[in-house]
């Protein structure tokens, strides 16, 4: 079997299976955690409480206006390159013919030299987080290997991803095969490290938000 | 067809079959261009071959659809290609030869003691070893056992097709007769591999011609194909590429897209894996090619492209699976089966951590969130 | 090559003095450029489709000169040609 069978075949097979587990392992995890008992008298209802939660999720999604001088660029710089990412993956036909076969079903895309454009741009801003990463002093010393790992992992499908639309630097059978490995790779990643913000960001604000509804704290 | 090699050259047995000198000058400069060698390597070759005997080619036929021979024999018109006919002596082939039985054997074992180390064996077909060889024999004689003695003998050996050189149809899932290419069973001798499914005539012609006039190997690739009609994939020669490159994909055969030219990427082509001259020289005189006729490229001349998944799925595509197909419900089971997995461990897991926090807790209102 | 490199190229070559067409197995036609010793040589099979296209820089394209080994039978059935044409009917 060549490299790009086995990328597209029982690399992926596994990565996909290894994805599912680990996802929904935490997931289970999480939610089956008890909470430390609040032997406060609710403010709210249940249904304000979540409520309360549901408002949070919104609010969070942008600094306070006290915190936007310190914040502020880099919120938009996460902003800018997960957009471009979602665009990518999303909206590139060879990935919404991949996507197709998984799910069954597709959607219409963009024309593939935009695409190209908003991946370069993508992977020169996440050149430029990965700067900030390692200059700001206060990043620096919060940074561990999970950080560093998932956007290398990433930054990985992005620049072999570009490489192989391009047809450069190998002959494109090996390119596109190192592509889907990486994507192998940052699915087997996914799951145990902070690329599960994907799918806590939502949930753990919401838990928060109604945390501090119940408080009668404004969320 | 001779029987044997014959007393005279090329270019003597040109004149008799009412070939002219400068024929045979403007067949080796045209084969030349194709293959972009020094223009100079036309008439060279055509004078070199021209005083010489005729080389003796021997051609075994295995485990084979006849395919391969009839792309090189059949055309529209006589093209110049078949010229190479008359410029080998073709001693044996069993499609072609008009002698049958001991005769035409014995005209093989002839030749080949006549020209011994000194003939060019072209195979075409897989070479099986199952039930010791008796999936294909010939004469009494297994295939293997056939190939082993011509092979003995050979200058070099030219795999023609994709049976003959990776193992082809018969060698894919689940092989049930054991088949393997020449490279399987020889490996004492120079072998170049024509693949294709058939190959193209001019790039067999063309291999043969600049084998027999310099009596060097051409430059090969890692599969073992001359470097010079494999080195570029369909794909970086192919003239609907603006289209891929813009994202404009047919989605349908026969839809709006296809019919203005669009890409085939979408329809499965496999163009940008496939390594062949298709969409330079094209096929039948420059007719045509697949793609251009609107069908996706299948990699006919890649190894195992019989199990690489559906010629309808596209590169981008999951692959896993009998023979790399998979489809939407597949995945489904597997997801289901690893979510299953999941939520055991997660069970497990939050089942650990609950004991690990604080244990004696009286029971209360707790929010819902968790 | 394109069209228009192509017409380009033929037009800065230009004409020369000899064109000569060769029958063999379809067309050939062999064209001195106006540079002298640059020749366009054009080959074309039974059914008129383009083989081959080359520029040669030589004396004379090989396609167009006769064998060297072929004059001196060339001499000899030529003068037995002529003895043949003298002879009374």
């Amino acid at each position: 079997m060549d490299l790009l069978g086995f990328a597209r075949g029982p690399a992926l097979k596994v990565a996909l299976a290894i994805f599912c587990v680990g996802v929904v392992w935490r997931f289970v995890g999480f939610a089956l955690l008890r909470l430390r008992r609040d032997l406060n008298k609710p403010r709210v209802s249940l249904l304000g409480s979540w409520a309360g939660g549901l408002v949070t999720v919104g609010s969070r999604s942008w600094p306070h206006p006290e915190f936007i001088g310190r914040t502020g660029a880099g919120e938009a710089l996460g902003y800018s390159y997960h957009i471009g990412l979602f665009i990518v993956v999303l909206l590139f036909e060879p990935h919404i013919v991949f996507l197709g076969s998984l799910f069954g079903f597709t959607w219409p895309g963009l024309p593939s030299s935009l695409i190209t454009l908003i991946s370069v741009l993508t992977l020169t801003l996440f050149l430029a987080v990965l700067f900030r990463r390692v200059t700001n002093p206060v990043l620096r010393m919060l940074s561990n290997f999970d950080d560093y790992f998932s956007w290398f992992i990433t930054a990985l499908v992005l620049v072999t991803g570009l490489a192989a639309t391009a047809h450069i630097g190998a002959p494109y059978e090996k390119l596109l095969a190192w592509h889907i490995l990486s994507v192998d790779g940052l699915l087997v990643w996914f799951p145990f490290g902070k690329l599960m913000h994907a799918f806590y960001i939502f949930p753990s604000r919401a838990v928060n938000g109604a945390l501090l509804a119940r408080k009668g704290a404004v969320s | 067809m001779t029987q044997g090699t014959s007393e005279l050259t090329v270019g003597e047995m040109l004149l008799k079959y009412g070939i002219s000198r400068r024929s045979f000058i403007k067949f080796c400069t045209a084969t030349a261009s194709a293959m972009a060698l020094p223009p100079w390597m036309g008439p060279a070759m055509a004078e070199q071959l021209r005083n010489s005997p005729r080389p003796s080619v021997v051609y075994l036929s295995f485990q084979e659809c006849t395919g391969c021979a009839e792309s090189l024999t059949r055309s529209f018109a006589p093209t110049i290609e078949n010229l190479i006919f008359n410029t080998i002596s073709l001693d044996y082939n069993d499609t072609l030869m008009a002698a049958a039985g001991e005769a035409a054997e014995s005209a093989r074992t002839k030749a080949m003691q006549d020209n011994f180390g000194k003939y060019v064996l072209v195979v075409d077909g897989s070479v099986p070893t199952g039930a010791g060889g008796a999936y294909c024999a010939a004469g009494g004689r297994s295939a293997v056992d056939i190939l082993r003695e011509a092979a003995k003998g050979a200058a070099a050996i030219v795999c023609v097709g994709t049976c003959a050189s990776f193992g082809g149809i018969p060698f894919a899932d689940p092989n049930p007769t054991t088949a393997w290419p020449v490279s399987g069973i020889i490996s004492d001798k120079p072998i170049i591999n024509v693949s294709g499914c058939p190959p193209m005539p001019e790039v067999i012609t063309g291999t043969l011609l600049q084998f027999i006039s310099t009596g060097q190997v051409p430059d090969l690739d890692e599969h073992r194909r001359p470097k010079v009609f494999f080195g570029n994939t369909i794909h970086d020669r192919c003239y609907r590429r603006p289209f891929y490159d813009q994202g404009k994909f047919a989605k349908s055969f026969d839809d709006e897209g296809a019919r203005n030219g669009w890409c085939l990427y979408e329809l499965g082509c496999k163009g940008p894996t496939t390594y062949n001259a298709c969409a330079t020289i094209k096929w039948n005189g420059g007719t045509s090619f697949p793609i251009q006729s609107g069908h996706g490229c299948i990699g006919c001349s890649e190894p195992g492209f019989w199990d690489k998944g559906s010629f309808y799925s596209a590169l981008s595509t999951a692959a896993w699976g009998k023979a790399g197909e998979v489809a939407p419900r597949q995945v489904g089971k597997l997801a289901a089966g690893a979510a299953a997995v999941g939520v055991a461990l997660g069970v497990a897991s939050a089942g650990v951590s609950r004991l690990r926090q604080r244990p004696s807790e009286p029971h209360g209102n707790e929010p819902k969130g968790g | 090559m394109s069209p228009q490199d192509r017409s380009e190229l033929e037009r800065a070559l230009g004409e020369g003095e000899v064109k000569a067409t060769v029958r063999a197995a379809g067309l050939s036609t062999v064209r001195e450029t106006r540079i002298c010793g640059v020749w366009w040589v054009e080959h074309r099979d039974e059914a008129g489709e383009l083989m081959a296209e080359l520029l040669e820089v030589t004396q004379v394209p090989s396609i167009l000169a006769s064998a060297s080994d072929e004059i001196a039978a060339a001499a000899r059935a030529l003068r037995e040609h002529m003895s043949l044409a003298a002879r009374p009917c």
